[in-house]
């Protein structure tokens, strides 16, 4: 009897494991189709990252259903900002219908267009095109087609300083980088301190020193030459890299910096700024709102412009706008006029304003959004926002990435030179075209390639 | 007749029956392990960057994985790593094995304080250990300035030739009260007769410890140093993600961080394949030599 009852239970268990391992049936709402009636519209992405930003999402569709009574909006927040691909990936798999998808800018252009998962939107997004500001579609655009509709604001980098610090010492924001050692002469002189603290064990903040630097070395030419670079027509070792590597050392060789910063994380570095341990750091305007959290009512925070490296060559900051909205080639092909209707809802700027808002004020990539006149926002929008540039990390491969971010203290802490770090990112890029890697790829996509991320059709009206 | 059947049906009954029970194991086994095991192996003959179409390239990701100069050094420090901790962890745990199994105080406290870490998870050890490390707050650093120490001040984290050490370390802390336990119970079950017998013949304490310990022992530190040594070759990657992301400049990058970086960050899923069935392939030969050179005699 008692065997009889385990083998009763050995098969329960099973059952019950092999029910738990089966896919997904699948729902109406999750299928694209009709759910009591209405068509479906799926609206997917990473967990939301700002304050009330889910909300947000969550009013729009609530206003686009109030609008078209037809149209039932299914949101799905999954995975992290860093797992996009992975969640895509899985529901590519399991044969999931997502119709729009929110996510990083610099996934999509790096990894999802030239994986087949985003739809040619050039002809789609014509008769909205001029919603944007100048410049952002065209940051969306790859190989003449654009395949994301930025809808966010748009991130650079800057220099962090403690004002309370510099007005306590008399110190002036430096323009040049021989100012800026001044200023961090004294610092080290009267509070003991190492005057720039960085977030340097997270290696991915590293390259956006080189771009710095590279802007200026490369006389404002970093990204054509990182394009021809990857395209094979630029050899990587020339003096203008070197040079980029060599400005860095000179951050650690005139006791700026530190090989501290390579043990820091991002809680270390607003720590010890909080604490008055370090005085600067260089980061993204996107932590801005952490750093704040930090400090309180401490003391006052200013920004400043990374410092002129070489006589009469202004500097130029890495730039982009971080979300992103695409329609994945996983949408329901028959979808694609409520796909449009719903996009052109959304980027009416009194829908899209507040999620654009949440993640910071900075230039919104939707045109008559108004932002808040915040000191910070304003200083970095009449500062930086003049000379920006794309991002390196949004143009290059990981592997370019990573090398290059390895590089970076390796050279400025004196473990390698500025040129064997330089050979290093050629070789590299070598060994990747070995592999396979291609930089324009949409030169050696077949038609059948690209037959699989034209839309369906082209509504005739998106319903205004 | 009759009853020749079913005394033989019961017979059968009885030896099917364990099979039987181990069956919803062995399905979980097949599906969670097994399977992915061999569509691994089977993607690693394919350019696959997991969303587009996959395309066979026969067996150039295992020559693209063997030509890559990060894949080389990840794999010596992934050696260097697997030494350091399956010394460390067998010696120290032997010898705190070796102290508590005496009568002295505080044997309760000391094996449950040693015994915690075990309990801990690789995320809460390395935040902890990162900050512990760390040169502005960190209490390792400051202890060692308090004492005059100030020589001895190291970037545990940053300096890329001690880095490795530092992280090796901290798996070391977390799993010595582990393996202390098993030789705790190892050394207890040693008859007390045997060592009475020596000391009657003469035997001083490190005689004993090298001609009955050690081999009444064997097949415990057998055990112990094969859960070392594949554990520090599989089992590295939290520590590593989570205390240096493999920096700095590669310094403690192991074979797992950089086979899960080329998979999920550059996208190379069979080349990040042909990595795993290498770093399989060594972990299965070293395993197999150590198990039949530590169990020769036992033979």
């Amino acid at each position: 009897m008692k065997k009889v009852m385990c083998l009763i239970l050995a098969a329960v268990m099973m059952a019950a494991m092999l029910a738990g391992c089966a896919q997904n049936g699948g729902n109406d709402a999750s299928d694209g189709g009709s759910s009591d009636g209405k068509r479906v519209l799926t609206i997917g992405g990473h967990i939301r990252m700002y304050p009330n930003e889910e909300e947000y999402w969550q009013k729009v569709a609530d206003d686009f259903m109030a609008e078209n009574e037809d149209v039932e909006v299914v949101i799905k927040w999954n995975g992290s900002f860093e797992d996009v691909v992975e969640s895509l990936q899985a529901a590519k798999m399991n044969n999931e219908t997502i119709d729009i998808y929110s996510c990083g800018a610099r996934y999509i252009r790096n990894t999802l267009v030239q994986a087949g998962m985003c739809v040619d939107l050039t002809e789609l997004i014509e008769p909205y095109a001029d919603r944007w500001i100048d410049g952002a579609l065209e940051s969306a655009t790859l190989g003449g087609k654009i395949w994301a509709l930025p809808m966010g604001s748009t991130g650079t980098v800057t220099f962090y300083y403690n004002m309370a610090m510099f007005d306590e010492l008399g110190l002036e924001i430096p323009q040049t980088f021989d100012e800026l050692v001044e200023v961090c002469r004294v610092i080290k002189e009267e509070k003991g301190i190492t005057p720039i603290l960085q977030q340097g064990s997270l290696a991915g903040y590293w390259p956006m020193w080189f771009m710095e630097t590279y802007a200026q070395s490369s006389g404002h030419q970093s990204v054509e030459n990182v394009e021809a670079f990857l395209s094979g027509d630029y050899d990587f070792t020339g003096e203008a890299e070197i040079q980029a590597f060599e400005m860095i050392k000179q951050f650690f060789d005139e006791g700026l910096i530190d090989t501290d910063s390579l043990n820091t994380d991002a809680d270390g570095m607003r720590a010890a700024f909080a604490q008055g341990k370090s005085a600067m750091f260089f980061g993204g305007t996107w932590e801005y709102t952490n750093v704040m959290d930090v400090i309180g009512d401490s003391f006052e925070v200013g920004v400043f412009e990374f410092p002129e490296m070489i006589e009469g060559v202004t500097p130029q900051h890495g730039s982009g706008c971080g979300q992103s909205i695409f329609v994945p080639t996983l949408c329901n092909p028959e979808n694609y006029d409520l796909i449009m209707r719903f996009i052109e809802f959304f980027t009416r700027p009194e829908n899209c304003g507040p999620i654009v808002l949440a993640a910071s004020e900075l230039l919104p990539s939707i045109n008559g959004i108004e932002t808040s006149g915040d000191e910070f926002i304003t200083y970095i929008n009449s500062h930086h926002a003049n000379s920006l540039v794309t991002y390196l990390d949004w143009v290059w491969p990981n592997e370019i990435n990573d090398v290059v971010a390895s590089n970076i203290p390796a050279v400025g802490a004196g473990y390698t030179t500025a040129e064997d770090a330089v050979q290093e990112i050629q070789s590299t890029y070598d060994r990747l075209v070995e592999e396979g890697y291609v930089y324009a790829w949409w030169d050696e996509w077949t038609e059948e390639d690209w037959a699989k991320v034209e839309p369906a059709f082209i509504p005739d009206t998106y319903g205004q | 007749m009759f009853k020749q059947v079913s005394q033989r049906k019961k017979r059968l009954g009885s030896s099917a029956f364990p099979y039987v029970m181990t069956v919803p194991a062995l399905i979980l086994f097949t599906i969670f392990v097994i399977a992915p095991f061999i569509y691994g192996f089977y993607t690693s003959f394919y350019q696959w960057d997991g969303l587009s179409d996959m395309k066979y390239i026969g067996i150039k990701n295992y020559i693209y994985a063997l030509q890559d100069e990060t894949f080389r050094l990840s794999l010596k420090n992934t050696f260097v790593y697997a030494v350091v901790v399956t010394i460390f962890k067998n010696g120290i745990g032997l010898g705190l094995a070796l102290l508590i199994a005496n009568q002295i105080r505080g044997k309760a406290f000391c094996r449950t304080a040693l015994y915690m870490p075990v309990t801990f998870s690789y995320v809460v050890v390395g935040v902890l250990w990162t900050w512990i490390y760390n040169p502005t707050f960190g209490i390792l650093n400051g202890m060692l300035e308090w004492l005059g120490l100030d020589g001895l001040i190291q970037g545990w984290l940053s300096d890329p030739n001690i880095a490795i050490f530092s992280v090796a370390w901290v798996d070391i802390w977390k799993w010595i009260g582990f393996h202390m336990v098993l030789y705790l119970s190892a050394l207890q079950s040693v008859p007390k007769t045997l060592y009475e017998a020596a000391r009657i013949d003469g035997a001083n304490k490190f005689d004993e410890f090298i001609h009955i310990t050690i081999p009444q022992i064997n097949s415990i530190i057998v055990l112990n140093v094969l859960l070392a040594i594949t554990g520090a070759f599989v089992n590295n990657y939290n520590l590593v993600n989570v205390m240096t992301g493999g920096g700095p400049f590669n310094s403690t990058e192991t074979a797992l961080t950089y086979s899960v970086k080329t998979a999920f960050s550059y996208r190379n899923l069979g080349k990040a394949n042909a990595m795993s069935i290498i770093l399989f392939a060594i972990v299965f030969i070293i395993g197999f030599l150590q198990f039949k050179m530590m169990t020769k005699d036992a033979d």
